[in-house]
């Protein structure tokens, strides 16, 4: 299985952000306490020569930035549960399709499916799972994580 | 620019962008329309004659694919062209789009100025 890095997987969503919301991100040291209260996102599955998630956590303040991008309308017009979820969804559909294009390379047999909301779910950092596979990017002032759960992890990623 | 163009996509706002950059690329606003899958665009073309398809691929209910399958099978609709605008990167799937006559991918996320060429392209007027 090709490995993926939090560097590589932060380069990804923040070009994922400037191309689709034209958004500047700037990595950050991924602080668990701080991500623990990231209580909404969206997950997508990939299946293929090996499956596993790609999961997008952030605060409520996150999806009405990117909402309010994706539409052109103030951060306070957004409706967060409506807009705000449908920009996450889509935010994590694309950042899972940079991640299996990554993955797979030029002959890819990598699938997606569809994204899932996680509303109101916050996400826990276990002592085994640590964040070594979250990366955690500052956009304009919200704080955005993405984590890459591969079912079977490479060694070199291994806790 | 007179043509129609259907955006089908389950994201009612990725479908929104797109439709921001189609009006860029000098789509009359009111010559786009939406779909929010496979099925809703199919019950669209029957209604409205449609120049160029902006297709997701992933999507509920009835995906790109399949949808790209049925247009195909109907000899009034086996011309319209159809460019795939979706984070798929499985390449066997991407193939067997080009056999439905699929003339175009732009995998997301892609440039808005990329996405504008295309559909400048795929209308035959000057990018």
């Amino acid at each position: 299985m090709n490995e993926l890095t939090a560097q590589r997987l932060a380069e990804l969503t923040a070009e994922a952000l400037e191309r689709t919301a034209f958004l500047i991100s700037d990595p950050v040291e991924t602080d668990p306490a701080v991500y623990c209260k990231a209580c909404e996102g969206a997950t997508i599955r990939y299946r293929g020569p090996d499956t596993g998630c790609v999961t997008l956590n952030a605060g409520e303040g996150f999806l009405r930035t990117l909402a309010s991008n994706l539409l052109g309308v103030e951060p306070e017009e957004v409706e967060p549960l409506t807009q705000g979820v449908d920009a996450i969804r889509e935010l994590t559909n694309i950042v899972g399709g940079s991640v299996v294009a990554e993955l797979g390379g030029r002959d890819c047999a990598y699938s997606l499916g569809l994204p899932e909301p996680l509303i109101g779910a916050c996400p826990t950092v276990t002592p085994e799972v640590g964040v070594k596979r979250t990366c955690c990017l500052d956009c304009e002032g919200q704080l955005l994580f993405v984590t890459w759960t591969p079912d079977k992890a490479p060694a070199s990623l291994a806790a | 620019m007179s043509c129609n163009i259907l955006i089908v996509d389950d994201s009612p706002i990725l479908r929104k962008a797109i439709r921001k950059v189609a009006t860029l690329a000098g789509v009359d606003e009111n010559r786009i329309h939406e779909a929010g899958n496979g099925r809703e665009a199919l019950d669209v073309i029957e209604t409205v004659w449609i120049d160029l398809v902006l297709l997701d691929l992933n999507m509920p209910v009835m995906d790109g694919e399949q949808f790209a399958r049925e247009l195909r099978q109907n000899p009034d609709f086996k011309d319209v062209a159809v460019v795939v605008v979706s984070t798929e990167a499985n390449q066997e799937r991407l193939h067997r789009m080009r056999d439905l006559g699929v003339i175009e991918s732009l995998r997301k996320p892609f440039k808005p100025e990329d996405l504008r060429k295309i559909i400048a392209t795929a209308l035959g007027v000057k990018a």
